[in-house]
């Protein structure tokens, strides 16, 4: 039995309802579906609370999946929802404090930098080299920011990546080289120090 | 040694489809440091290389860049990867059930079985450990965050301090009303967790007229 089919059959049994399965098939994905949600998510809301959100609704809507071999692209379009759904209920909520009022003047902006910065380390005032490249990547297109941050996930492969994002390998390699190389132009050599020629 | 040299698949295709702006060898340097190069490839930048050496340089910033990204990433994600997923998967709202006895039997079937599971699993985050609490069947909804402060630092981070509301139901005996329930001041005796911790598997309340105390 290939990976292919024990994915798809752990599908099916969690569709059924099987609560082994359901956690097997979170284990399996949340690595990649963190990755998805960092490049989506609104400003202001960490990533832990939309993997929450996507985890409920993974398991509340997944027999209505109607292909179990479509789980992955499946699976992202809900993280997708997540966060399209987070940042529509990001204003009331922040409004609670007075920001963001009729007067026009929109403060939201003056809250959420809490957890706008890619980096979780907020302690540091200069970022180092790792944060920098992440705060770089976090300005790219989402189309380029999507397959960078899933090439994060250890032993995810290009094949995976396309899966999940439904496009060719092809597509993924380009996009893949396109960012990267975005990012260089961007930093130059600040953080080519040390290495030789 | 080839920097990523672990080949994880041989592609089918070995041709390069660059597009017009993208250049071969960035596809080929994103297949070294990524571990999806085939032998063609290294062979590719070889040659490519010996016609111009700034390339080895090009694939040693990328492979660089790569790594401080993916730790960058790990730091990021570190507490989202960790979620687990919740016992049930839609909040139960049992509304203004309190003079329904048919909805308190099947409270006490949740409850215990909410327990169970709440003790069979490791809670490992905070967060996870308030997202079970919020499937839990005695709460009957959570109100929206209400923010009490935010503080600018100086670094330009904002601090919001915030109280989380929710609203829970439990129910008492006869016996344990006497003992523990202030009816004049309306207070309770103990704190509700170990309320529902000593009312074990007693009975629903008998439905009444007035569900007040």
């Amino acid at each position: 039995m290939d990976g292919a089919q024990t994915e798809t059959d752990l599908v099916v049994r969690a569709q059924a309802g099987d609560l082994d399965a359901q956690q097997q098939l979170w284990r399996q994905h949340r690595r990649w579906v963190a990755a998805i949600v960092l490049a989506h998510r609104p400003r202001g809301i960490d990533v832990d609370d939309l993997m929450q959100d996507v985890a409920v609704k993974l398991i509340s809507r997944i027999e209505t999946l109607r292909e179990p071999e479509a789980f992955r692209p499946w699976l992202r379009q809900i993280i997708l929802n997540v966060c399209r759904g987070a940042a529509r209920q990001l204003k009331p909520t922040l409004s609670l404090s007075g920001a963001g009022t009729d007067d026009g003047d929109d403060r939201r902006d003056a809250i959420v930098p809490v957890s706008a910065e890619p980096s979780v380390d907020r302690t540091v005032g200069t970022p180092d080299v790792a944060d920098r490249l992440m705060r770089q990547a976090m300005t790219l297109p989402a189309e380029y920011r999507e397959p960078l941050l899933l090439r994060c996930v250890r032993s995810l492969t290009y094949q995976q990546i396309a899966a999940i994002l439904e496009l060719p390998v092809t597509t993924i390699e380009t996009r893949l080289a396109r960012a990267r190389r975005m990012l260089r132009e961007e930093l130059g050599d600040e953080f080519a120090a040390g290495l030789s020629t | 040694m080839w920097l990523g040299a672990n080949m994880s698949h041989e592609h089918e295709d070995a041709n390069l489809e660059p597009s017009d702006d993208v250049l071969e060898v960035d596809i080929i340097i994103g297949r070294l440091i990524d571990g999806e190069a085939t032998d063609a490839d290294r062979a590719r930048f070889e040659r490519l290389a010996a016609l111009e050496p700034a390339a080895w340089r090009r694939l040693a910033l990328q492979q660089a860049d790569r790594d401080h990204l993916a730790r960058a990433y790990e730091r990021a994600t570190a507490a989202g990867t960790d979620v687990e997923l919740p016992v049930r998967a839609a909040p139960r709202r049992i509304g203004s059930s309190w003079s329904a006895a048919a909805a308190w039997a099947a409270v006490v079937v949740l409850a215990l079985a909410w327990f169970a599971t709440a003790q069979r699993d490791d809670i490992v985050t905070p967060d996870e450990a308030l997202a079970r609490y919020r499937e839990a069947p005695f709460i009957e909804n959570e109100f929206e965050p209400l923010i009490l402060e935010t503080k600018e630092f100086e670094d330009g981070s904002i601090g919001v301090r915030f109280m989380r509301r929710f609203e829970e139901s439990l129910w008492m005996s006869p016996e344990m009303a006497r003992e523990h329930f202030d009816r004049e001041r309306g207070r309770f005796g103990l704190d509700p967790s170990e309320i529902r911790a000593e009312q074990g598997d007693i009975a629903p309340p008998v439905e009444t007229a007035e569900p007040g105390l």
